[in-house]
């Protein structure tokens, strides 16, 4: 597998080691590359910008305050989405008592995926075919859209999404082939 | 079937990982069927940022400079140890040795639960904030620790909560607090930072102080461990406050009267911050409320007068049937679990 040489393929060991002293600027490359994807992943549980900010605000300001005790194994990426995923969980979890969360991850959604087809010979224009595409993701149980989007949007390994959502290398392609085939369906290729 | 494909080629292209192998089955594939194309097409905008997300437009420069206002007030970890995990509870600390399979043990970190008021769209699209009402909870068995907007720190007692507008630090600094609380307020005299608590408000003056207001009827407390604070009763202007200094501790009686008491022991009103149990001339009765929001446990005391009884003691990290022991020879009693509650009695 080869990736474009980035923050994430370069061993970490030695930004670890500077945060761990205190070094502000290694703080600041860490924060930097992943502030906006982190938000992107955390907005994606809490559909609110605001508290997905919020999120990831405290969680580097956490990690800042106990970079002492800094000791990562594996990917900081995964380390990092991790983490926000465990917070968001977290906080829904309070929420439960005022928010009905349709969308829980645990919450199988089989009617997803047995929506019939769209007529073949119907042309759509980009912006119905975006939020038709869109629905078709969202109608998806919540995990599987989560892995499709680590997956294709943050360009994880298979490794880094199951160290991230908790699940089986095996269950990162289960959920990866049900979401393809889902959208397969929908999108109506003539396979079947 | 010639046009079927190995879904794990389509993976490998989206993410950026295709062999050449796999450029030259997916091109193959494509050619079989022009619907394919289209269908990859689709699934390409899957890897893109969605258009409809408001939120794309994060700005890294502002969320830096923000998240360097708070670091620059963050001290040693070891000042304010949270992440205790009392009694029943002995799940794992958390640190950031974070194995690979580890990931429910992040949440034994002091929980920090937001809630709002505001209605939401249930679509993926973000809906505009309109100053909803956030509120950061401890459950019971758990302190929370938050760092508000104005870098003010926080630490919440088992079985408290916190209230503020999420417009907080715009206009006003006030939060609202029921249960108990450490503030570590960053100063600003054109924004004074206020607690509104049962019966009472607190404004700060530069300073670090704990307030105790739990709507189990006590009166509610302040006591000020550095800088001053001003005590007023709900109804009264905060000029009509009692100005508390550093070791005295502000009450505000069943009456509304506010007395102030000198010289307390301030690090012991603080203790709780770092794990202690403390227990100082209450009745058995309040100690047991204490001892079960700390432990999140039931524990009754049927006997009247046993629960009058006034006791005094401190522990630190105890298991709880170590708090129940001592508790238990101090005052010429014994305690059963039966499972529901922990009931304690006279010995006989």
């Amino acid at each position: 597998m080869t990736r474009a040489p980035d923050l994430n393929a370069t061993p970490h060991a030695e930004l670890e080691s500077r945060i761990r002293s205190g070094d502000v600027r290694a703080f600041e490359q860490l924060f930097r590359a992943h502030y906006a994807s982190l938000c992107r992943f955390a907005y994606r549980y809490l559909l609110d910008t605001g508290l997905a900010e919020d999120l990831v605000q405290d969680l580097f300001a956490h990690l800042w305050a106990d970079r002492a005790r800094l000791e990562l194994r594996g990917s900081i990426r995964a380390y990092l989405f991790a983490a926000v995923r465990n917070r968001a969980l977290n906080m829904r979890k309070r929420q439960l008592v005022e928010h009905d969360w349709i969308r829980d991850e645990a919450l199988p959604d089989v009617r997803a995926l047995h929506r019939p087809p769209l007529p073949a010979d119907r042309a759509l224009d980009t912006g119905e075919r975006d939020a038709e595409l869109r629905s078709a993701i969202e109608s998806l149980p919540e995990r599987c859209r989560m892995v499709m989007r680590l997956r294709w949007q943050e360009q994880m390994s298979h490794g880094e999404i199951a160290s991230i959502m908790g699940i089986s290398l095996k269950g990162v392609e289960n959920q990866l082939a049900r979401g393809l085939q889902a959208l397969r369906l929908r999108f109506g290729s003539g396979e079947r | 079937m010639s046009d079927s494909i190995d879904w794990r080629i389509i993976d490998r292209h989206l993410a950026g990982d295709a062999s050449s192998a796999d450029a030259e089955a997916l091109r193959q594939w494509l050619a079989a069927d022009p619907r394919h194309a289209l269908l990859l097409d689709q699934l390409r905008s899957v890897s893109a940022p969605d258009r409809s997300l408001a939120g794309e437009s994060w700005n890294v420069d502002s969320a830096w400079s923000r998240l360097t206002g708070r670091l620059a007030d963050e001290r040693p970890a070891s000042h304010l140890v949270l992440e205790r995990t009392p009694a029943s509870r002995q799940s794992r600390r958390v640190s950031w040795r974070l194995a690979a399979a580890a990931t429910t043990a992040l949440v034994a970190a002091g929980v920090v639960a937001l809630l709002w008021s505001a209605p939401r769209a249930s679509s993926g699209i973000a809906s505009a904030p309109s100053s909803p009402v956030r509120e950061v909870a401890s459950a019971r068995a758990q302190q929370t620790r938050v760092t508000l907007r104005d870098g003010t720190r926080v630490v919440l007692n088992a079985g408290s909560r916190l209230r503020y507008s999420a417009d907080f630090d715009r206009l006003s600094r006030d939060v609202e607090l029921e249960g108990e609380g450490y503030f570590d307020v960053v100063h600003d005299a054109s924004r004074p930072f206020r607690v509104r608590m049962r019966g009472g408000v607190a404004e700060d003056l530069g300073t670090r102080f704990a307030v105790r207001a739990y709507a189990d009827g006590a009166p509610p407390q302040v006591v000020v461990a550095q800088g001053s604070v001003s005590l007023a009763r709900d109804d009264a202007g905060m000029a009509k406050g009692k100005l508390l200094r550093p070791g005295q501790l502000g009450r505000i009686e069943p009456d509304g009267r506010i007395s102030v008491v000198s010289d307390v022991d301030v690090d012991r009103w603080m203790s709780w911050t770092a794990g202690a149990l403390v227990l100082d001339g209450l009745s058995l009765a309040e100690a047991a409320t204490e001892i079960g929001r700390r432990y999140d446990v039931r524990v009754v005391v049927p006997d009247a007068a046993l629960a009058r009884r006034r006791v005094s003691a401190r522990f630190h990290d105890a298991p709880l049937p170590r708090v129940l022991d001592a508790l238990a020879v101090a005052l010429g009693a014994r305690w059963s679990n039966d499972g529901v509650a922990i009931v304690i009695l006279r010995a006989e």
